[in-house]
């Protein structure tokens, strides 16, 4: 693994730790709208960006759907 | 399916910010996240420390430790040092995780030493894991010779 998180390229994205295990980066029709048309790090700095906020820990998941 | 399972659905949502990578769609990011096989965990602190990576298939409570490991890694790396002996010991106790045990009980000791810095209670605390699981890598990790200690 490799360090990363520019603040700088952050687009707080609705990522959030709501209801669902997987909130709204992935959670929507299973696909996630989100998850697929941002570029991965952005969404990893939205995720790191809603960590720092909430006090949390990020966990990515790389899979390959079913 | 391990993520529906309450226990660990309820952890993700207290204390975690879950993303999700579709390597299929993004293989640019596969590349960049050196993933190798599915699925691929990475656990990163809030300010983007790479905690912990695990691959391949966990059932729940296994996972359940997994992110209990992550969490007291996070409170280690924050100097929560009490929070993370407290998380550390819990997952060493859970007999579900036993593989974990020994790793667990070898930060057990080095959240202890960060906080208080006493190589004698070092050596205190890593006892149990040289006594439960003497032929763990882990125990090997505690067979050094300590100057400081004379030893």
């Amino acid at each position: 693994m490799h360090r990363v998180g520019t603040a700088a390229l952050a687009p707080r994205l609705p990522v959030s730790a709501g209801s669902s295990p997987w909130p709204a980066c992935y959670s929507a029709g299973g696909s996630g709208a989100v998850a697929q048309e941002q570029p991965w790090l952005e969404r990893l700095d939205a995720a790191l960006a809603a960590a720092r906020e909430q006090r949390r820990v990020v966990l990515v998941d790389y899979l390959k759907p079913g | 399916m391990s993520y529906p399972h309450p226990a660990v659905a309820a952890e993700l949502r207290e204390f975690f910010v879950c993303a999700r990578v579709d390597i299929t769609a993004d293989r640019g990011a596969a590349r960049q996240a050196r993933v190798l096989w599915t699925p691929t965990l990475q656990f990163w602190s809030r300010h983007g420390i790479p905690l912990r990576e695990s691959v391949g298939f966990l059932p729940p409570l296994l996972l359940l430790q997994q992110l209990r490991l992550a969490r007291a890694l996070d409170a280690l790396r924050s100097a929560r040092f009490d929070q993370a002996q407290a998380l550390f010991q819990q997952v060493a106790e859970t007999e579900e995780a036993r593989e974990l045990a020994p790793e667990a009980l070898y930060w057990v000791g080095i959240a202890g030493y960060l906080r208080d810095r006493d190589h004698a209670a070092l050596r205190r605390a890593w006892r149990p894991l040289r006594e439960r699981f003497p032929a763990s890598s882990w125990a090997a990790r505690t067979e050094y010779s300590d100057p400081e200690a004379g030893e």
